[in-house]
């Protein structure tokens, strides 16, 4: 069963909100952070803007490749640029 | 007699003309992650370049930036909806979402700025650290695509009022979407990176 595009964007908000909340709260009440949970962190950062990407930002059905190899082209080049600033530190 | 609302006709698009727009706006965006990528890059070498009393851990304030980041989610939401009201031809839905968006955009503006002008009220300005440089360039590039979005909604509410849902219209609130979603994802990394990861400090 498929649902709607809206009661996706629905969930997806609920979601959003939720992940916030919980990393606010597991920074607010573990204090400094773990090696688990800054990897728990930065997963549920991921997954809500796979959410916005994925739910939020659509694109016509021909043309979903251009929309992946923009955000991925984009990535590698801002990747390799935090790599090279964190490395000349 | 009831006064009647001037509806302005307005130009029409093709499926074609509508769809290079939305991907031009694709391309604009890719140029975007780049841009962030590098702020991203500057924050994380400087973040420990502080001076005492100026640590992102004594300066940051959680319990507004988590309000700040739930009314930024928000309108990401309210912004979706606008855009799928002017997908079923629903003005009033598409019109209500987008005012929504735009004050829910707004109070984000709005704290922002108060936490900016408390930061320098304490001494802590552009020039004080590297990390204060840093951050303020961060976070205040992000501000400032929230402040074009916020101009850029304006011009879409008189747009809307005046020409009605057309396929003029659609494309360019479509086109609007796509980048105001952007920075809603960008938030989410700031939010995380420089609050969360910031304000707690990491064990080595």
């Amino acid at each position: 069963m498929k649902l709607s595009l809206n009661v996706r964007q629905w969930i997806g908000f609920f979601l959003m909100l939720t992940f916030s909340g919980i990393a606010f709260y597991l920074v607010m009440s573990i204090g400094t952070i773990p090696l688990w949970l800054l990897i728990m962190l930065l997963i549920l950062a991921v997954i809500q803007a796979t959410i916005q990407l994925v739910w939020f930002m659509d694109i016509q059905q021909g043309r979903r490749g251009y929309k992946w190899v923009t955000i991925s082209s984009g990535l590698l080049i801002a990747g390799l640029a935090i790599l090279y600033l964190m490395l000349l530190e | 007699m009831m006064a009647e609302e001037k509806i302005v006709f307005s130009k029409e698009f093709t499926e074609e003309e509508t769809a290079d727009r939305v991907l031009g706006l694709w391309f604009f965006i890719g140029a975007e992650i780049v841009l962030f990528g590098c702020l991203f890059g500057v924050y994380l070498t400087l973040n420990n370049h502080t001076v005492p009393g100026e640590s992102p851990g004594e300066l940051f304030e959680l319990k507004q930036t988590i309000l700040a980041t739930f009314l930024l989610l928000s309108s990401s939401f309210t912004c979706a909806q606008s855009f799928l009201g002017a997908k079923k031809n629903h003005y009033k839905k598409s019109f209500f979402f987008l005012i929504s968006t735009f004050v829910l955009g707004a109070a984000f503006l709005g704290l922002e700025a108060h936490e900016f002008f408390k930061y320098v009220r304490e001494g802590h300005t552009f020039t004080s650290s590297p990390f204060m440089s840093s951050f303020y360039i961060l976070v205040g590039t992000h501000g400032t695509h929230v402040l074009a979005g916020c101009t850029w909604m304006v011009l879409l509410l008189i747009h809307l009022k005046r020409e009605r849902i057309t396929s003029y219209t659609k494309a360019k609130l479509e086109a609007f979407s796509l980048y105001w979603h952007f920075v809603d994802v960008v938030w989410i990394f700031i939010f995380t990176v420089v609050y969360l990861i910031g304000k707690a400090g990491i064990i080595y």
